[in-house]
């Protein structure tokens, strides 16, 4: 454990952090865990859940009650594939003036099939990602973006691989 | 070509309650199949198709990252020639920290063309400066750049339905 240095950045973040981390306990974590990969199909998926570890069902659901009562999930259902349903998306990088960052990002965000969109830091500052039917629509977006905005500078890169694509994380 | 999937109605309606949040209820596919007026088996067995065919990625609890712990997170470029593509990407996705992993045409910058999310807990022993030059090292890339996430604007699910 490397704790020279480093340990000054951490701590606050450490204190920030500390109210929803603790809520947690072991138990919580486990349940995360195993449901953020797949629920089980199966009549009863908590009750199955809970035998895995343990528990009953009906102490899975209050538990995953909280969770999502203090925001820790989000939802509970599908994630679809893009790809597998023949959908095209990009990730793009846009130098914004300061001035109209908060313009940029109004239009931007608007877009249904803008779903992730981000300020970094680059003198390309606003990254933002763009699913559609088809790449014209794409085309036909970011065009109709640049027009609106006056924002003549966006890099358009779509993916030609991919390697991995797992959002989920031991908890 | 790309080939788009087709669904029947009733396909149709069950993807769009699957896209949205199901109840935390011991029975939550019977209260779908109730909705939709079908057996509880038919939707067990259309979301198990939808699985297998992998037009459902993944089926479960979405989690917000940031409330549980991961609250760093960092776009990361990487400078790799096309011909060792593949062994870099093994490389830096084998790490757990490493969420996506993509190729993209044009490269950023001229140079930049892999692509990877880096996410960290704000308990970890090392800076995600300090991982990813690490991880540069295993995978033997010597020039990248990091670019940390400052502001948040939209995080959400594509709804295809």
């Amino acid at each position: 454990m490397n704790l020279s240095g480093g340990e000054q950045v951490v701590m606050p973040r450490k204190k920030r952090h500390m109210d929803c981390d603790a809520a947690m306990d072991a138990l919580d974590r486990k349940i995360l865990t195993m449901i953020q990969e797949a629920l089980p199909l199966v009549s009863e998926p908590y009750e199955a859940l809970g035998r895995q570890i343990g528990i009953s069902g009906e102490e899975v659901l209050i538990r995953l009650k909280r969770l999502k009562e203090t925001g820790v999930i989000r939802r509970i259902g599908a994630v679809f594939d893009g790809r597998a349903l023949g959908q095209a998306s990009t990730l793009c990088a846009a130098k914004v003036p300061s001035g109209l960052v908060k313009l940029f990002v109004d239009r931007c965000c608007a877009c249904r099939g803008v779903t992730h969109c981000y300020r970094r830091n680059h003198e390309y500052n606003i990254w933002f990602t763009v699913t559609a039917p088809s790449r014209d629509e794409i085309d036909a977006f970011l065009d109709n973006l640049s027009e609106e905005t006056g924002v003549k500078d966006i890099r358009d890169m779509p993916a030609v691989r991919r390697f991995k694509i797992k959002a989920t994380f031991p908890l | 070509m790309i080939r788009k999937p087709s669904f029947d109605e009733r396909e149709r309606q069950l993807l769009k309650m699957l896209q949205g949040d199901l109840p935390l209820a011991a029975k939550p596919f019977r209260w779908v199949a109730e909705k939709l007026a079908v057996d509880e088996s038919t939707v067990l067995s259309l979301i198990g198709r939808l699985i297998a065919t992998g037009i459902i990625r993944r089926f479960g609890a979405l989690v917000h990252h940031g409330k549980a712990g991961y609250v760093n997170n960092a776009l990361v470029l990487w400078d790799v020639a096309p011909a060792d593509m593949e062994q870099a990407a093994a490389a830096l996705t084998s790490h757990p920290g490493i969420t996506h992993c993509y190729e993209r045409r044009p490269p950023f910058e001229g140079t930049f063309s892999l692509f990877t999310m880096i996410h960290g807990r704000y308990d970890d022993d090392q800076s995600l400066e300090k991982r990813v030059e690490r991880l540069s090292e295993e995978a033997g890339i010597g020039n990248y750049k990091i670019l940390e996430s400052l502001e948040e604007y939209k995080k959400t699910s594509m709804e295809y339905f």
